[in-house]
């Protein structure tokens, strides 16, 4: 009877310790399979990105390909620039291209010579010389004979306008000790802003604002000088006196504004000798023959070096 | 050959090949003790033969658990003498006891009368079986399967001296046995004498009986798991605990085998499944910068198919814009646009054009300036031509005019701590020469129908003609040094000549280069002056040396005055 208990205590400690082997090699296979289906998946992805890496290869090596074949074509620079800036802001090497693209050049033509809009911009041509436009400047910026009208008629009206209120407003002091003529004009800025105004009005309407543009800076310059209408903004005094340098009698000029400080330019800060001084274009519409008109007027001698040097007519 | 051995051997030949001729030995080997025990017992011979019928069933059905150690007579005395008193439970048995009590008393009473072993002879069963087993079993060979003492020896595997000794101190305490009971003159003797009274031989008939009834009821010969539990039993503890070891381990290693071999193998398919992982995202690296590249090359595909459309646009563009221009620019009504980058001028106006513009064509070292060249519409190699010849000129000249520089003093006031004046003499018609021969050039460059824009510029009105620039009439060139109202050193300097010009700065742009104090604009010292042709360069040149000194004079060792 012990046999039997001892046998059946082993088998039954077997059959425990079976049972308990089989449960752990069953949980083994079940990872074992769960890890197989799980590589098989992942082997069948791997196999698809692969499939998919493949194609990508392909794809590169024609983009590549069909990269390597396009010409690299770019856009014409200098369009390109024309595009975005126009002619303005080419430089000098960006118009001897584009004039070439367009074949002018010295011999393209026996009459004309084709340049650019800043070349014109760059020689600040005078467009008015002697009080009347330039024939140049009529024939450079291609004035029709209606727009060249204009614009004289706009030239006149401003000296016209200019000596019109010099006549009107100008003022006179007696002769007085050492001083033998006194004459003033008063503050022009309101004046000098509408006769401006007026003059680029009347320019703009006939040429347009490109041309005005070209010629502006130099109407602008002929107005300050020689027409005169720089002195303004504050009143301008021409005063001529006798003076003894040596044995010899003297005339000096000076031309002052009312608020003159030696820092400011725009007058004289010292009386300087007539025959160094040229006559104040502001008061040319008095004295249109200047320095020997207001001798005239004013009943004294010009020096004989002037009359030497500037002989009348 | 051992009396146990050989019993076992022959029940394991009835078991395991259901030899009968095997159980009728053991039958007959033991039928004696059977039969004699069971007679004693229930004093019948047909109720013996019935209970040693049962005792050797018990036998046949059991013969398979008995192991070679096993006594086989002591079991089948004690199996005898369990099925007699089962027998003599029954009602025949009972009066049978009675009458027997009756005569047993009297007996008891009357011992003289009968011989003394025959008192004996009732409790000689519990005598016995108040014995060892060895004991008991020793007496029972001797006297009831009348084996020689040496068999009994051998029985147990003594010698025959040994077997005498034990079948005598089994018969002494038998004999105390009886004392014990009240029999005071039981002896060895007695009790042998009761034993040998009681030993009975059956007959052949009952032997032949009682193998035939055994073997009618007795299993057939053990097969399966039968046959592998009778072997089982008939192992000892030791072969029996190997055996159910060997039975156990051996399923069970071979399931840690199979578990080592499935871990194994999930090992195996986790370190595929690993590199296969690896794999994967490495595929999925390549192809995400795959992915990217080929983005970014499509993107370049489309932008340079877009670029070259576009190229194409514009240079169809271009082409009709270049018509459009062209057109225009050669019309016999010309007309000014503003949308045209260009206008066209009738060249017999452009040598009034060219006086009455307010900058020189050329300008030192040997520039033709842009205006100029569009004016004269130069190609490349006429402008190349022109500005070598230029270049030479300027050159020359310069080289002229650095010889003949000198330097005078200057009267110091002021704030003045150092001044001094460079003068250039001016090469008058020692250049006029040079002059002369490079207008020729140019000249001869340009050609009889743009020589007169060159020609305006010559006769121009002015403190400034492009003659004097070309020739560069006499200058001079003063500079000096003051301190300011916190005793800073400045520098000042006054041009003369063709062009009066003035200015001045600091004193430290002239400080040496790499000095932590220097300041910037010695570069542009007097530069644009003598870009526009109205100071010599080496005029300019001598005036920054001496600048120079004076600053690492005054503001050098660091800046310090």
């Amino acid at each position: 009877m012990n046999k039997i208990l001892l046998a059946v205590a082993i088998l039954c400690a077997g059959a425990g310790g079976f049972l308990t082997a089989r449960q752990s090699t069953t949980q083994f296979e079940h990872e074992a399979n769960v890890t197989r289906e799980a590589w098989l998946t992942q082997t069948q992805l791997v196999a698809a990105a692969q499939s998919d890496q493949a194609g990508l290869i392909e794809h590169v090596r024609e983009l590549k390909q069909t990269l390597k074949q396009t010409q690299a074509l770019g856009e014409n620079a200098v369009w390109s620039a024309l595009q975005t800036n126009g002619a303005r802001q080419f430089t000098p090497e960006l118009r001897e291209q584009l004039l070439e693209e367009l074949g002018f050049n010295w011999q393209s033509s026996e009459e004309f010579i084709m340049v650019s809009k800043q070349t014109l911009r760059e020689i600040q041509m005078s467009a008015i010389e002697g009080g009347k436009l330039t024939d140049v400047a009529a024939t450079v910026l291609a004035m029709t004979p209606e727009e060249r009208g204009q614009v004289e008629a706009a030239v006149q009206r401003v000296q016209t306008d200019f000596k019109d209120w010099v006549l009107a407003h100008a003022e006179r002091s007696d002769p007085k000790d050492d001083v033998i003529a006194h004459y003033s004009l008063p503050d022009n800025t309101i004046m000098r802003q509408s006769i401006s105004n007026n003059f680029v009005t009347g320019i703009f309407a006939a040429l347009g604002r490109e041309r005005t543009e070209l010629i502006m800076p130099s109407t602008r310059n002929w107005m300050i000088s020689p027409l005169g209408l720089g002195l303004g903004k504050y009143p301008t005094t021409l005063i001529i006196r006798r003076y003894v340098s040596g044995n010899e009698q003297r005339l000096n000029v000076q031309v002052v504004n009312s608020i003159m400080t030696p820092n400011q330019s725009g007058g004289d800060i010292y009386p300087i000798d007539l025959l160094q001084h040229s006559f104040p274009s502001a008061f040319l519409p008095l004295f249109p023959n200047g320095w020997a008109d207001i001798a005239k007027r004013e009943g004294f001698e010009l020096p004989k070096e002037f009359q030497e040097k500037y002989p009348p007519p | 050959m051992n009396e146990r051995r050989h019993d076992f051997e022959l029940l394991q030949r009835f078991t395991r090949h259901g030899e009968q001729s095997a159980f009728a030995d053991v039958v007959r080997r033991h039928l004696d003790l059977v039969f004699g025990t069971a007679l004693r017992k229930v004093e019948d011979p047909g109720a013996a033969q019935e209970v040693a019928q049962n005792v050797f069933t018990a036998l046949a059905r059991k013969a398979w658990r008995f192991a070679p150690d096993d006594s086989l007579p002591a079991w089948l005395y004690k199996t005898a003498l369990l099925e007699s008193k089962s027998w003599l439970r029954g009602e025949l048995g009972r009066r049978r006891r009675e009458a027997t009590a009756a005569e047993l008393g009297t007996t008891m009473k009357t011992p003289e009368d009968q011989p003394a072993f025959h008192a004996l002879v009732p409790l000689l069963d519990e005598a016995l079986l108040s014995l060892r087993e060895k004991d008991r079993t020793a007496l029972l060979l001797r006297f009831y399967e009348s084996h020689s003492l040496r068999d009994v020896g051998a029985a147990f595997g003594v010698s025959e001296d040994t077997a005498q000794k034990r079948v005598q101190s089994a018969l002494e305490k038998l004999a105390e046995f009886f004392k014990g009971r009240g029999f005071k003159t039981a002896s060895v003797a007695a009790a042998t004498a009761a034993l040998q009274h009681t030993a009975t031989s059956a007959s052949a008939v009952v032997t032949s009986t009682v193998v035939s009834a055994a073997l009618q009821v007795a299993p057939p010969a053990l097969v399966g798991w039968g046959a592998w539990l009778a072997r089982l039993a008939t192992m000892s503890r030791v072969q029996t605990a190997a055996v159910c070891l060997a039975l156990a381990v051996v399923p069970v290693g071979w399931q840690l085998n199979e578990r080592h071999a499935a871990g194994e193998e999930a090992k195996r398919f986790q370190t595929q499944l690993l590199a296969a992982q690896n794999e994967g995202a490495a595929v999925q690296t390549e192809i995400e910068r795959l992915r990217a590249n080929a983005g970014r090359l499509e993107q370049s595909v489309a932008q340079k198919n877009e670029a070259a459309a576009r190229a194409a646009e514009s240079a169809q563009a271009f082409d009709a814009w270049k018509q459009k221009t062209r057109g225009q620019l050669m019309a016999a009504d010309y007309r000014w646009t503003d949308d045209s980058p260009f206008v066209r001028i009738p060249k017999a106006v452009l040598p009034q054009l060219s006086e009455l513009g307010g900058a020189d064509p050329f300008s030192p070292p040997g520039v033709v300036k842009p205006y100029a060249r569009e004016l004269m519409g130069l190609t490349p190699s006429e402008r190349q031509s022109l500005e070598a010849t230029l270049h030479r000129h300027f050159a020359d000249v310069e080289e002229r005019l650095a010889v003949g520089i000198y330097e005078t003093n200057q009267p110091l006031s002021g704030r003045v701590v150092a001044s001094t004046k460079f003068v250039l003499p001016g090469l008058g018609d020692e250049v006029k020469q040079s002059t002369d021969q490079m207008l020729a050039e140019v000249h001869g460059i340009l050609g009889e129908a743009r020589w007169p824009l060159v020609q305006a510029r010559l006769g121009r009105r002015g403190s400034l003609t492009l003659e004097s620039s070309l020739s560069q009439t006499k200058q001079n060139l003063s500079v000096w040094v003051e301190t300011d109202d916190k005793g800073t050193p400045t520098m000042g300097y006054t041009l003369g000549g063709a062009v009066a010009n003035a200015g001045g700065g600091a004193l430290s742009m002239f400080l040496p280069e790499g000095d932590p104090n220097r300041t910037k604009g010695s570069d542009d010292f007097l530069a644009d002056a003598v870009r526009a042709g109205f100071l010599s360069n080496a005029l300019r040149q001598r005036a920054a040396t001496w600048l120079q000194e004076q600053a690492a004079a005054r503001l050098g060792n660091g800046g310090k005055p």
